[in-house]
């Protein structure tokens, strides 16, 4: 269960992603280190005074984290040009912009902001295909040591990552039953995050993926219930709607080997076969 | 001793090996919380020989460019371990060696008999000798780990590498699986002020567990603080005086 955090100092959530992110950030892979520029547009509708600091950092998820470089005030903001950084690849760093006020308190903020792609001048080494139709790209890797685990950054879709080298990838696409058991638990996973996880608010993603889950299940889903952790615990009606919403998902009709089906029919046709035993020749 | 790195082949031997090693140990492990006995009966003169042949191998490693001999004695503790290593990998950059397990895993074969010493070693887990990427293992390797430890925070590692070369240091462990505690150096030397004892050279005992006061209170406190103040532009001082009053019998 995530620990629940009040916010009795004000700070507010910066947008990087969407049609009006304020603030973008370019980089380019060179051969001993990356080069990246950000450039800021805050939305005035934060209010921030004027003498609030702005500061980026660059990290890496897991790993690393450089000193935050200075972008200025919110009344005097400053954009950054060739920043050089050599112990960081490009395929795996991320920023958090911080905006501060005199007392060194927290008043905006945005974490795990990746590099704008559309103008990139790096040779496309990220493997998410952002511009794809899925709501669950796949990717295979080898930092992990689970058969499949999801990934979950704010303003991006989860990802189903596969353990590379095992053919998981092939398996999850012609076994219905792998993909059945592997379904199960990402969207059980990523409903709970997206309901629980108050980092996932704001998220425009988020919203795409409800809305894809509740168009799967044609009509027969509400809206999540809005009250969904009491006195530290998942309510009852939120574990309830996060099983119908996995139910309804699994029992989407779709069509497979020609015929209108959906994922739990072919699965439950599947495992009934092992049910079919030789007779005792004793 | 030269600083070498396995070639592919050579890591997938390393692995293979010490796989057998630990099946063999594990056979003799009843309960794998208490292998003192399993690790002393299991790893036998056979799999001791294959280490050594292992060791001789030279077609399946190669020196490391720009390394100097590492200065091989009996470390008292994983702190010397990872100031000797670098100090002999300093020129080299951290993003080369960081993700280098054909180099650790080397080095982890060239120093089994200091990180592996039955009689002595509790535990005998493979994510200890081999890497392991997973993010909550990838520290436990008892070579990379203290080099990474000293590499990042200095003479502020201590409290993370006071033990022994082939013991896991409980405090590293909780320390660098949390992003707001690993990332900021300065949350190393709190820990040390806290809860290092300069006269013993070790932590306080008791103080990596949940007691008041204690590293797991402080861990919850500086990821609450994070979301607040931003912790980079505070100094030591400013952050132990932050801290609430359970933390006081430590502040002195």
């Amino acid at each position: 269960m995530g620990q629940i955090v009040s916010n009795r100092t004000g700070r507010v959530k910066i947008f990087h992603s969407g049609v009006y992110p304020e603030i973008v950030i370019k980089a380019e892979q060179k051969k001993e280190c990356l080069i990246y520029r950000a450039e800021l547009n805050l939305d005035p509708k934060h209010k921030f005074n004027d003498n609030f600091s702005i500061t980026l950092q660059a990290y890496e998820k897991n790993g690393l984290a450089k000193e935050p470089l200075s972008m200025g005030t919110v009344g005097n903001p400053k954009d950054l040009a060739t920043i050089v950084v050599e112990d960081i690849n490009i395929d795996s760093i991320l920023f958090r912009l911080k905006i501060t006020n005199d007392k060194n308190i927290i008043k905006g903020w945005a974490d795990q902001i990746s590099i704008t792609q559309e103008d990139n001048l790096s040779d496309g080494s990220k493997t998410t295909s952002d511009q794809s139709d899925t709501i669950l790209p796949i990717q295979e890797t080898d930092q992990i040591n689970t058969p499949f685990k999801i990934e979950m950054i704010p303003n991006e879709r989860p990802k189903l990552l596969l353990k590379a080298g095992l053919n998981l990838k092939e398996k999850f696409k012609r076994e219905i039953t792998t993909k059945v058991f592997i379904y199960t638990s990402v969207i059980r996973q990523i409903l709970f995050t997206y309901l629980v996880d108050e980092e996932f608010n704001d998220d425009p993603k988020k919203k795409q993926f409800l809305q894809k889950i509740k168009d799967n299940a044609g009509g027969d889903l509400e809206d999540p219930p809005e009250h969904i952790i009491e006195y530290n615990k998942i309510t009852d009606e939120g574990y309830d709607w996060i099983e119908k919403a996995t139910s309804l998902s699994l029992n989407r009709p779709i069509s497979f080997n020609g015929k209108n089906t959906s994922l739990m029919e072919e699965f439950a046709a599947q495992c009934k076969k092992y049910g079919i035993e030789d007779e005792d020749e004793n | 001793m030269k600083i070498k790195r396995f070639t592919n082949e050579g890591r997938k031997e390393w692995i293979k090996l010490y796989r057998e090693i630990f099946i063999s140990i594990d056979k003799q492990t009843p309960n794998r919380r208490s292998a003192k006995e399993g690790i002393e009966k299991g790893y036998n003169k056979n799999l001791q020989k294959k280490i050594e042949l292992l060791k001789k191998d030279n077609t399946l490693s190669t020196p490391v460019d720009g390394a100097q001999d590492l200065d091989l004695k009996d470390y008292k503790n994983s702190y010397e371990l990872g100031s000797a290593l670098d100090t002999s990998l300093k020129n080299i950059s951290y993003k080369d060696l960081f993700d280098d397990l054909n180099l650790w895993d080397c080095l982890s074969l060239n120093l089994f008999d200091k990180i592996f010493v039955p009689g002595k070693i509790k535990g005998f887990m493979p994510y200890r000798y081999v890497v392991d990427v997973d993010r909550n293992n990838s520290m436990r390797h008892l070579v990379r780990g203290p080099w990474w430890a000293v590499n990042r925070y200095g003479e502020n590692a201590k409290i993370f590498t006071y033990t022994e070369v082939y013991q896991q240091n409980d405090f590293f462990e909780q320390f660098v699986k949390v992003n707001s505690l690993r990332e900021l150096k300065v949350i190393a030397e709190v820990c040390m002020r806290l809860y290092f004892d300069k006269e013993n050279n070790r932590s306080i005992p008791g103080t990596s567990k949940g007691t008041r006061g204690g590293f797991a209170r402080l861990r919850d406190k500086i990821s609450h603080y994070n979301k607040i103040k931003f912790l980079w532009n505070m100094n030591t001082n400013e952050i132990i005086d932050m801290l609430p009053s359970e933390f006081d019998k430590y502040k002195i």
